[in-house]
């Protein structure tokens, strides 16, 4: 007589595991736990612009600034990847990745401002998933006397799709500028101004009814 | 096991699943696909509008002090070792996020290291801006950090590369000779417009005292418009400090402009003093100078400290009586 009761709660958490998964959260028991994938992203280089200190032709440093802003989006996509996208950071609210893109004078602003820069301690709590990601770019390069890139203006727009777990989603939106410097390491963010505008959002069409992720 | 068992097996059997998907439904927020997802739960975290935001400043626990030169020099001249034209020192102290600038009359007799006695705009033609620094240094008993030298033609094209200087213009010029023709009020003045209006010294009854003061109006007006433009868009920094480079000669390190540019942005351009170190006119082997007053190293004492100025000590404005103050 029990073996029909156990059998049917089987089923039912067979049923619930279903309905979860097809409602857009990650994991379920297709999906073999949580999906840590990381939605493959890149910033789109709008522009970049040199500016120079001399009075030479702008123009002469298009090529000099085009380098810049493939390494400057790196640095940015690098940030945003770690900040936004991989589930391992979000999950657990820690961003120990994100820190060293900012130099030593600007690291301690930027954790305490940590909220706005990432997507915050407490996400693992809110987000399914995040996916979905685009971004643009505008680089500015600021050459100095001796025609070298000494700062780079990064002027960045990233949106990205959070399924929460109440099933509703979340436009992340995060503009701002960004000035690097170049370094030892590369491009890091020397001061930043940015800010946050997410807001709840419908489900757009996705290929299986459900948000993915998706590059930019 | 009876037939009816089994039914009724079934049938709680069935409620027992409809049950825990609602519940599992309701609970996560969850819908079947092709439902439409509820709000069934808020969120635990609603991120709406929020900003960050951070710029490198110089230390604060000094004021920083620098002398701005305008160049006297015409087109084909020797720039670092012409007349003074202009001289102004503009403090900033990071820690109060306040400024003062001093403009020093052109005519001021002073002592001039290794030149004996003379108009203090010739320091710079016998020892170029090093010898003006030190000589205004000998004068006040201010460290000067940093020099700055413009040119006629350069504050021209700086003023026209940011696409022109919103000044409030305080009372009517009109002047010849400087090519000033301005009614009172808020306008944007082109690099040619801005360059008159801080060399008329003719409109007004102080003369060139006046014009100093003028001249420190210009440098707030930079400041306000600066900022301003920054809080809309911060990569415009980049262009004032390319319009800058491209139009002085300074001693600033490439990295220290960009420092002082953002601590410059700290600074409210209400609370920038606009003084003139004050002083009388009169000759000295049949040319006009100025002698500066007590007062004027009362100034300079003060400002020397913390790099700005008591109230008690700010003098009367030498376009006061245009002011209507």
């Amino acid at each position: 007589m029990l073996i029909v009761p156990a059998a049917l709660v089987a089923l039912g958490l067979v049923l619930f595991l279903v309905l979860r998964a097809g409602g857009g959260g990650a994991g379920g028991i297709f999906g073999g736990g949580p999906d840590d994938t990381i939605p493959a992203f890149d910033f789109r280089i709008a522009k970049a612009q040199p500016i120079v200190v001399t009075d030479k032709d702008p123009a002469q440093f298009d090529s000099s600034a085009a380098q810049v802003a493939d390494d400057v989006t790196k640095t940015m996509t690098t940030l945003y990847t770690e900040a936004f996208l991989d589930p391992s950071n979000w999950r657990d609210g820690t961003y120990d990745n994100v820190w060293p893109l900012f130099d030593e004078g600007s690291r301690a602003s930027a954790q305490q401002d940590g909220t706005t820069l990432t997507l915050g301690t407490s996400a693992g709590d809110t987000f399914e998933k995040v996916g979905r990601p685009k971004g643009k770019i505008t680089v500015k390069v600021l050459l100095d006397r001796e025609e070298k890139p000494s700062m780079a203006v990064a002027i960045v727009k990233f949106t990205a799709l959070g399924t929460r777990k109440d099933g509703t989603y979340t436009e992340i939106v995060s503009t701002g500028q960004y000035f690097l410097k170049p370094g030892d390491s590369g491009w890091t963010v020397y001061a930043f101004q940015v800010r946050r505008a997410d807001h709840e959002t419908t489900p757009p069409p996705g290929p299986s009814g459900s948000p993915s992720g998706a590059s930019s | 096991m009876s037939r009816r068992v089994v039914v009724v097996s079934r049938r709680v059997v069935l409620a027992a699943l409809a049950l825990a998907a609602w519940i599992a439904g309701s609970t996560l927020g969850i819908s079947a696909p092709g439902g439409t997802p509820k709000a069934a739960a808020r969120p635990f975290l609603e991120i709406g509008q929020a900003h960050a935001g951070f710029a490198p400043t110089l230390d604060g626990s000094k004021p920083i002090f620098i002398l701005f030169i305008g160049s006297g020099a015409r087109p084909g001249e020797d720039v670092e070792h012409s007349l003074a034209d202009s001289i102004h020192i503009v403090s900033i102290n990071p820690a109060k996020h306040r400024s003062a600038i001093l403009g020093i009359p052109r005519d001021s007799w002073v002592d001039i290291p290794g030149h004996g006695s003379s108009k203090i705009n010739s320091s710079m033609v016998y020892g170029g801006p090093q010898l003006l620094v030190q000589t205004i240094e000998s004068l006040t008993g201010i460290h000067l950090d940093y020099w700055v030298l413009t040119t006629f033609w350069g504050f021209t094209k700086m003023v026209n590369t940011i696409g022109g200087l919103t000044v409030d213009v305080p009372f009517a010029m009109h002047d010849s000779y400087s090519g000033s023709d301005f009614e009172p009020g808020v306008q944007v003045l082109k690099g040619p417009d801005a360059l008159a209006f801080a060399r008329d010294r003719h409109s007004l009854p102080e003369g060139d005292f006046g014009r100093s003061e003028d001249g420190g109006r210009l440098i707030v007006a930079a400041l306000q418009q600066f900022r301003k433009e920054y809080s809309k868009d911060p990569s415009r920094l980049l262009i004032w400090v390319a319009a800058g480079l491209r139009n002085v000669q300074t001693d600033v390190p490439f990295d220290q402009v960009l420092k002082l540019a953002f601590t410059a942005l700290s600074v409210n351009p209400k609370y920038v003093e606009n003084v003139v170190a004050p002083g009388t006119t009169g000759m000295v082997g049949g040319s006009s100078v100025v002698n500066l007053t007590s007062d004027a190293q009362t100034i300079f004492h003060d400002m020397a400290g913390d790099g700005l100025i008591a109230k008690k000590n700010l003098p009367p404005s030498p376009n006061a009586s245009l002011l209507g103050g």
